[in-house]
């Protein structure tokens, strides 16, 4: 969707989008897919749904892109849209299921690191992941919007739906559970 | 464990929004346990953050899905109209205000108000 090789900015291709030009709007989803994808596999810890919650996601916000007023960059808006249908979706699964851990989700190390660094970075973020996955989905999202994506407890408390004191309960257990894990052995062995 | 390490343990999560107790203070300064929880936690708070700069690449599977979904779409997103023509209605509402006041002030000024 460029046009001699610049590539158009988001908002640009949102006013299209606005217009009803699907074309500008799939420019839309590949430009954000990744990120849209990231976020939702934190949130569910599990790829097949991150997947299903990623497409939900910018479906849903396709239908509401008239309400869409620019007060917001359309990376936060998508975010906010992903965190309600991970939400949503988890809520419906969970009724059907135990919490299950997706073994095949693992955190990409930068590339940008040497190959002792990468390879100790990596370990620690293994841990960390699986420590994550092991939260319940409740003080996961609580511990993923406010620690990696910077959400204020009012904002995670709008889009969750539940009180600023739960909120800070959530993150204040997700981080006990969180530390426990990862150092437990450590103090273990000393 | 002392009972003040246990108390600092209970707030140690949160520490990165609310301050210990001053009350705790003066024991962390001087217990090597109690700091070394709380630097436990400030690591798995840059760990976490650091957390989003990483980026998974999405399946192949989502773009072409949204977008067979997005062309059964019946009727495509129509972007309010009216807002242009309202937002034109008040930047010519608000030039015909500055300027009145504009207008006011320099009748002021030569009458000697200002």
């Amino acid at each position: 969707m460029t046009q001699g090789g610049v590539r158009p900015d988001d908002g640009t291709l949102l006013l299209r989008a606005q217009s009803g030009d699907r074309a500008a709007f799939s420019e839309l989803v590949r430009i954000h897919q990744d990120e849209v994808y990231t976020l939702a596999l934190r949130l569910t810890a599990d790829r097949e749904m991150a997947a299903d919650v990623a497409q939900e996601a910018f479906v849903r916000a396709w239908r509401a892109l008239s309400k869409f007023r620019g007060d917001a960059k359309f990376s936060t808006w998508i975010h906010r849209i992903v965190v309600n249908a991970a939400w949503t979706q988890r809520r419906k699964e969970s009724r059907h299921r135990a919490d299950p851990i997706d073994e095949s989700f693992s955190e990409p190390v930068s590339e940008s690191i040497s190959p002792e660094r990468a390879a100790e970075s990596a370990a620690m973020q293994g841990r960390l992941r699986q420590a994550m996955e092991a939260l319940p989905m409740s003080a996961r999202v609580v511990v993923v919007l406010k620690d990696v994506y910077g959400w204020s407890h009012g904002e995670i408390s709008e889009h969750l739906g539940i009180t600023v004191a739960a909120a800070k309960v959530r993150l204040h257990r997700g981080r006990k559970q969180l530390r426990t894990d990862l150092w437990s052995d450590v103090e273990a062995r000393a | 464990m002392k009972a003040t390490c246990m108390v600092v343990r209970s707030f140690a999560p949160s520490t990165a929004e609310a301050s210990l107790p001053s009350r705790l203070g003066g024991h962390v300064r001087t217990c090597l346990a109690c700091q070394a929880e709380l630097s436990r936690y400030s690591k798995l708070r840059r760990r976490l953050a650091a957390m989003a700069d990483i980026v998974e690449p999405a399946p192949g599977s989502v773009a072409p899905a949204v977008a067979d979904a997005v062309s059964e779409t019946e009727e495509p997103p129509v972007r309010d109209r009216r807002m242009p023509h309202l937002a034109g209605v008040a930047a010519a509402a608000g030039a015909i205000a500055a300027a009145t006041a504009g207008a006011v002030a320099i009748r002021r000024q030569s009458r000697g108000i200002i």
